[in-house]
């Protein structure tokens, strides 16, 4: 998960998404609203990055890829927020950024571009979980492993998932 | 398979091709995305704006259009379509092109005429 090239866009507009919600009108025409998940979504970010060189554009072709389109999240550097102090959504967060579509390439004038670039937020989890994770020992260390044994259980555990049942 | 006429655009967009996915999102909004081939991506698209192209010129390209049976029969760009790149962004060994639109002709002055190509990528095995 390699960070959005560090490029800092022409133009940049950022939506700000909604709660998940859903909503239900009764007959007497009130509506009631109901949440369905407790974080934001459909937060976007749309920049435009002016004249870049060719190597510029292969930057954000190559990120692209890696990323495998619109697939894979990855996270924002501080050049893409500009002259905010604090970004909306802070660059290491529980917000990981995925493409919207494709980038656009436009030629503006000879050997520069312009590319046009959609993004969008996706929850993600980044507590230190790890699946199959190893032992604690492992590197990078971790935390909390499933199947971990017993408290005593060397390396010792910090915290157990079913263990087995009360004692 | 005839090649795309040798006309160089007045001016060009090109848009990634994505790798194909599926997306299923829960009632929290939260998404998962399922990866189906990361070997190719699909769906390039490229659009070619000819402004001024005198009759013989706009012929080439309808013809080449009829050629191809419209959209049907995918071909190769010649390198002229991707004057000012070092490196072309699509590999023509293992993609060609379609027509994704039909061709549109407009007068652009007397005895000029003014098109807009539309193509998109398909991927040779």
């Amino acid at each position: 998960m390699d960070a959005f090239p560090s490029l800092a866009p022409t133009t940049r507009t950022f939506t700000v998404g909604d709660v998940p919600r859903h909503f239900q009108s009764g007959l007497n025409g009130l509506t009631v609203g109901y949440r369905t998940g407790n974080r934001r979504i459909d937060q976007s970010l749309q920049v435009t990055f002016e004249y870049l060189t060719e190597p510029q554009v292969n930057l954000i072709q190559t990120h692209y890829v890696n990323a495998k389109g619109s697939y894979d999240i990855f996270y924002l550097t501080a050049e893409m927020w500009g002259d905010y102090v604090n970004p909306p959504i802070p660059l290491l967060s529980d917000y990981g950024w995925r493409y919207v579509g494709p980038p656009s390439i436009t030629d503006v004038s000879f050997d520069r571009f312009t590319v046009e670039v959609g993004l969008q937020t996706i929850p993600i989890n980044t507590g230190d979980l790890i699946i199959d994770g190893g032992l604690a020992g492992a590197t990078p260390a971790r935390t909390y492993t499933l199947d971990a044994g017993g408290a005593a259980a060397t390396p010792a555990r910090d915290y157990i998932i079913s263990p087995t049942g009360a004692l | 398979m005839a090649t795309f006429p040798a006309l160089k655009p007045n001016s060009r967009n090109f848009v990634l091709g994505n790798f194909p996915q599926m997306e299923y999102v829960g009632t929290s909004g939260v998404s998962t995305r399922f990866l189906y081939g990361a070997s190719f991506q699909v769906s390039y698209k490229l659009t070619l704006a000819y402004t001024s192209l005198v009759e013989s010129d706009i012929a080439l390209l309808y013809n080449h259009y009829d050629g191809q049976q419209g959209s049907l029969i995918s071909f190769a760009l010649p390198a002229v379509i991707w004057d000012g790149y070092s490196n072309i962004p699509v590999d023509p060994v293992s993609y060609e092109w379609r027509y994704a639109n039909p061709l549109t002709i407009e007068p652009s002055g007397v005895n000029r005429f003014s098109t807009t190509v539309d193509l998109e990528s398909t991927i040779l095995y």
